[in-house]
């Protein structure tokens, strides 16, 4: 019952969001201008519009386009007349690469950090991480992403000083990551296999472009990690005070467990599921949430190919990525609802 | 479980009793500080003939000052044009400001008044709120700010209104109607069968008068507790914005299309193009949060990530 509730209610979310997303794009008057151009005369307007179907009631635009959307077609992109579905394919792994390191980072540093937060309020190491929250709320992210570029590539080579007293040289050094541009350095990317060019070069058993592609991936994936991962901190401090001052760790305080089985067993176990929860959530936001930060580092991913579609009038591949953003976040949303369900007992009455 | 040495309890006491209220008293007087200068922006060419302060047009460029780092003549440097960075981040204090402002009250607003309709009807209306919610919401941020620009962006439909700033406050209001919405639902879903509700039903009373004199009244706390938040976070979804070039066209001073003009500089180490008009995104965004008292209660996952 619950299921079969849940499934229905997904069903007509994405419906809506498809929806939605298809008339904002549409709504425009005519886009035919902005494919063609002015200077075309009205036969071959006419002509284009026919082709196009835009002479057709929106409804019916609606339901051509949702059918080829249950086919996997999403358009010919009107610039490139590459379909955007293949353009997508290419680049939803660039982007699923680095929201996934972004992850990674944020598992380094916001959740430990939250954990000790928990245990241990008014610390120096929780007064660090709600300094590190404050300050990832603050900042924009295209702005640190900007300033990480300057302080970490443009700096160290030019750094380049003599200290006077002990007439020690110091620099020039070398860029301490890449240029800002895209996912590998002139080099030829892996074999396709996930899309994922560390996975794939690791599996092509070639380290050195390995290392290559991690390289590029870590300053996009911190300066996403810094800006998403507050209330990733918080989530998980508020889990585990919660959890502290709960009845059933008392209780095992009181069997005579030490202080690390308690910890573990009872306040981590029972602090996990929110914060999962939220990470989970923050990856399927962050898959369309990430676009500056990709158009700054010239990420290749789909956030940039939407601004790229945005920037040509190409409103195919800008309906394209809203879609397949949102529905990623509908459908992760739904996986972690049911999974909850199946984990918590007490959600199925 | 955890003992305190008597230095240590001395130590969190004076913490409590000073440590917080002074950092969120320099927060508030910054917020203040951004206040006055959103104010003053305008006419901040005349002011400058008052005081000694190196302050231009914001608009005249100086075709012999291109680029130039800060000096005595110009606090900020100069950008590609040779405009005045100074003088440029002041006057865009106003134009961030109104526009979160404005987006925020009539997004607000309507969910507002949406939140607390749907709590009192429940049923359906609710059913049907949480729905729309839960699709707005959806959409990651800046990707609807994409679409609605692609939508609205060329249709001069605003009359004297300019077409980017409407479409801005469009977008902001489209993400915080469902923000209002739920906090201001989840407040009042359990006022539904308070006794009060049923005496005014008796004193006959109608539903949007109650919804309006009962019930909104009774959130105003959690909604004065968003507000500031919700502005910080609109200032950050408006840079972001402007910076893929959407919303303030490039002339018009603007703290995010600045930072766009540096973005390409930074890699040739002119940083002060894209820095001061980040910095102070940066200071309005926590100066606002200095107000929110329950700061934990972020936007949503990544919320900021504008």
């Amino acid at each position: 019952m619950f299921l079969a509730n849940r499934v229905v209610v997904l069903a007509v979310v994405l419906l809506a969001v498809v929806m939605i997303g298809f008339t904002i794009t549409r709504s425009t008057g005519t886009p035919l201008y902005a494919s063609l151009g002015v200077a075309v005369s009205e036969a071959i307007i006419e002509q284009r519009a026919e082709e196009m179907g835009l002479n057709e009631p929106i409804v019916v635009q609606f339901w051509t386009y949702l059918t080829h959307l249950l086919q996997g077609d999403l358009g010919v992109s009107r610039i490139s007349r590459i379909p955007v579905a293949e353009d997508i394919a290419l680049k939803l792994p660039a982007t699923a690469e680095m929201v996934f390191f972004t992850l990674v980072v944020s598992f380094i540093w916001a959740i430990p950090l939250g954990v000790r937060a928990g245990l241990r309020p008014g610390g120096r190491l929780a007064k660090l991480g709600e300094g590190m929250a404050q300050f990832g709320v603050s900042v924009p992210a295209f702005w640190l992403g900007l300033l990480f570029i300057f302080l970490l590539y443009f700096l160290p080579p030019r750094i380049n000083f003599v200290i006077p007293v002990i007439d020690l040289a110091v620099g020039p050094f070398p860029p301490l990551f890449p240029p800002p541009l895209g996912r590998l350095g002139g080099v030829d990317p892996p074999a396709m296999v996930t899309g994922f060019y560390t996975v794939d070069a690791l599996i092509a058993g070639d380290f050195r472009l390995a290392w290559e592609a991690l390289w590029h991936l870590i300053l996009p994936a911190v300066t996403l990690s810094l800006t998403s991962g507050p209330p990733l901190f918080r989530v998980t401090r508020t889990a585990v005070s919660e959890a502290l001052a709960s009845p059933f760790v008392e209780a095992a305080y009181s069997y005579g467990l030490g202080r690390r089985t308690v910890l573990i067993r009872d306040v981590l176990r029972n602090a996990s599921p929110p914060v999962l929860n939220l990470a989970a959530m923050t990856f399927g936001y962050l898959i369309g949430g990430g676009v500056l930060v990709e158009v700054v580092f010239s990420w290749p991913g789909i956030g940039s190919y939407a601004v790229w579609g945005m920037d040509n009038s190409d409103y195919d591949v800008v309906l394209a990525v809203v879609i397949i953003a949102a529905v990623i976040y509908v459908i992760l949303y739904f996986i972690v609802d049911l999974i909850q369900f199946a984990m918590d007992p007490r959600l199925r009455d | 479980m955890t003992t305190t040495s008597p230095r240590r309890e001395r130590r969190l006491l004076a913490r409590a009793l000073v440590g917080p209220t002074v950092g969120i008293t320099i927060r508030r007087s910054l917020f203040f500080f951004m206040l006055f200068l959103a104010v003053i922006g305008p006419w901040i060419e005349t002011i400058g003939q008052w005081i000694p302060m190196p302050v231009y047009d914001p608009l005249r460029p100086d075709p012999f000052n291109p680029v130039s780092p800060p000096s005595a003549e110009h606090w900020f440097g100069t950008d590609t044009l040779g405009l005045d960075i100074f003088t440029r981040v002041i006057v865009a204090t106003r134009v961030d400001f109104t526009l979160a402002l404005i987006g925020v009250m009539l997004g607000g607003g309507l969910g507002c008044l949406a939140g607390a309709w749907a709590s009192y009807r429940r049923g359906w209306v609710d059913m049907i709120a949480l729905r729309i919610v839960e699709v707005v919401q959806s959409f990651p941020v800046l990707l609807l700010g994409i679409a609605l620009f692609a939508a609205l962006g060329s249709l001069e439909i605003f009359g004297p209104v300019d077409n980017g700033m409407a479409v801005l406050v469009i977008a902001i209001s489209l993400v915080n109607f469902p923000l209002y919405l739920r906090q201001v639902r989840s407040v009042l879903l359990p006022l539904t069968e308070a006794e009060f509700v049923q005496a005014a039903k008796c004193a006959g009373l109608g539903a949007w008068g109650i919804v309006w004199h009962h019930f909104i009244p009774n959130a105003r706390g959690q909604i004065l507790a968003l507000f500031p938040l919700t502005c910080a976070y609109a200032i950050q979804i408006i840079a972001g914005l402007s910076f893929i070039g959407l919303g303030i066209e490039p002339p018009n001073p603007e703290w995010g299309s600045m930072i766009k003009t540096g973005a390409t500089l930074i890699v040739q180490g002119h940083w002060w193009v894209s820095v001061f008009p980040g910095a102070f995104i940066v200071l309005s965004v926590y100066s606002l949060t200095g107000f929110s008292a329950r700061s934990e209660t972020l936007v949503g996952p990544g919320g900021t990530s504008a």
